[in-house]
């Protein structure tokens, strides 16, 4: 019954004290909060725990949600922020995490010499590399790509969610590809 | 936020080249673009740039899609106040992973306490090993002086027996009688030297004098060896006693010696 209903409606009756309401959107939106935690953190661990603590908190807030927005920005934004939490603890707990926002244009990922005694481990440096690389863009460009290419989001549909210009979306998305290419530069020089 | 504009290309298609590249430039956008790419190498060469990275991030992807989806552990049963108890419930890896990150001055306090506790234990250690070998090497030594004991007791018992090999050994070889007193003496100055030249020895000599002996001499011998074996029982008591020692000594080759004398006695009373 539930399935045949928009979001908004399910967050209507979720706040009407409709358990199954709230587990419709959970269900439909659990994976797509999935990937953009894991394109957000880079970590499967951290990424499953911000995506639960992302439907807790939206479950909390059931009944502060707008009317006027829609329920995938509501949720994106939740989890965006809880990723942002996520990272800034970590860095409180001296993780070795990249910094993602400071000095991030002058980092440049480059593969050491020695990481070349075979085809794999070139393949999962190169993998490890391209993360970080994604890691350490600003988080405003970072989902951009995160959206775009983990949750395989249109840029309309990106521009709905986020609520954002079009234009804006396609902007950022070109200036995170150039970002990522001046970092994957040299990687690509000496693996190609 | 950043200013997006400002880093564009100087190219007027710089947006266009992300819509051609995702695939969602419409006909008319994709030909206009297609064309321009003939004529603009910076645009080809982002084109093939931003390939590039999207491939990358491609292959990224894929691994995300091996991972499965997380199972929220929440109950929608429950009202949203009251579970915000359940907002703090952290996996238990992260909880492992958050005490040992939390204070590395924590960590290196355990650290270094935990060194200290084992090098403590490993001190403790060696000095029991070490006591232990002393108490080892004390007790190697003990036995020999406590035996000592019943061998001056023996001795003690012994002297009738002494005598009367003597004269034994003066009809016999009167040459050699002499060495047991000698080697008695020794024995009582020094009563760790077990008496290997014993009354067994002696009679061992008795057992190799001539045969051609007269009756007399061989009625003396038969009474001598009635008392030595008299004795010989006494001696016997008194290895048994011996026996009793914890440590096997030089005095149960005094019993094998004494094993001998019956060999003795037999060829004597086949004589």
């Amino acid at each position: 019954m539930t399935a045949n209903l928009t979001d908004e409606q399910l967050v209507e009756l979720a706040v009407k004290e409709n358990p199954d309401a709230f587990g419709e959107i959970v269900k439909r939106w659990e994976r797509k909060i999935f990937a953009l935690c894991f394109g957000m953190l880079s970590r499967e661990d951290e990424a499953k725990d911000a995506t639960q603590e992302t439907f807790i908190a939206a479950y909390r807030n059931l009944s502060k949600f707008r009317g006027d927005a829609k329920v995938s920005s509501w949720l994106h934004r939740i989890a965006v922020n809880q990723c942002l939490t996520t990272k800034r603890r970590a860095k409180t707990r001296s993780e070795d995490f990249l910094d993602d926002e400071t000095h991030a244009d002058e980092k440049v990922f480059v593969a050491p010499a020695h990481l070349t005694p075979s085809k794999t481990t070139e393949q999962s440096e190169r993998l490890q590399l391209v993360r970080q690389a994604v890691v350490s863009l600003p988080a405003d460009l970072r989902q951009i790509i995160v959206m775009k290419e983990f949750e395989e989001m249109t840029f309309q549909e990106i521009s709905d969610t986020l609520e954002l210009p079009l234009s804006t979306v396609k902007s950022r998305l070109y200036t995170a590809l150039k970002q990522l290419r001046s970092k994957l530069k040299k990687v690509s020089m000496e693996i190609v | 936020m950043l200013n997006t504009n400002q880093q564009n290309s100087s190219c007027a298609f710089a947006e266009q080249i992300v819509s051609y590249l995702y695939g969602e430039a419409n006909s008319r956008e994709k030909t206009k673009f297609e064309a321009h790419l003939k004529n603009c190498p910076g645009c080809a060469d982002e084109l093939a740039g931003f390939g590039f990275v999207r491939s990358s991030v491609q292959k990224w992807h894929k691994e995300f899609l091996q991972l499965e989806t997380p199972v929220m552990e929440f109950p929608l049963h429950q009202s949203p106040e009251t579970i915000v108890t359940v907002t703090n419930k952290r996996s238990w890896f992260a909880e492992l992973r958050q005490l040992f990150t939390l204070s590395p001055t924590w960590a290196t306090a355990a650290t270094a306490f935990a060194v200290l506790a084992v090098c403590v234990g490993l001190a403790l250690v060696g000095l029991n090993f070490i006591n232990k070998t002393d108490v080892a090497e004390n007790k190697d030594n003990l036995p020999e002086k406590s035996i000592s004991y019943p061998a001056i007791e023996k001795k003690t018992e012994q002297p009738q027996e002494i005598n009367i090999s003597e004269e034994t050994a003066k009809q016999n070889s009167p040459d050699k009688i002499s060495k047991p007193f000698e080697e008695k003496s020794e024995i009582e100055n020094t009563p760790r030297v077990a008496p290997k030249n014993s009354i067994a020895k002696v009679l061992n000599k008795t057992k190799r004098a001539p045969k051609n002996e007269t009756v007399a001499q061989n009625s003396n011998n038969l009474k001598a060896v009635r008392k030595v074996k008299d004795i010989n029982n006494i001696n016997k008591t008194a290895v048994a006693k011996n026996r009793q020692v914890p440590k096997l000594t030089e005095f149960d080759e005094v019993e094998d010696n004494s094993l001998r004398l019956s060999d003795l006695m037999a060829e004597v009373e086949n004589e």
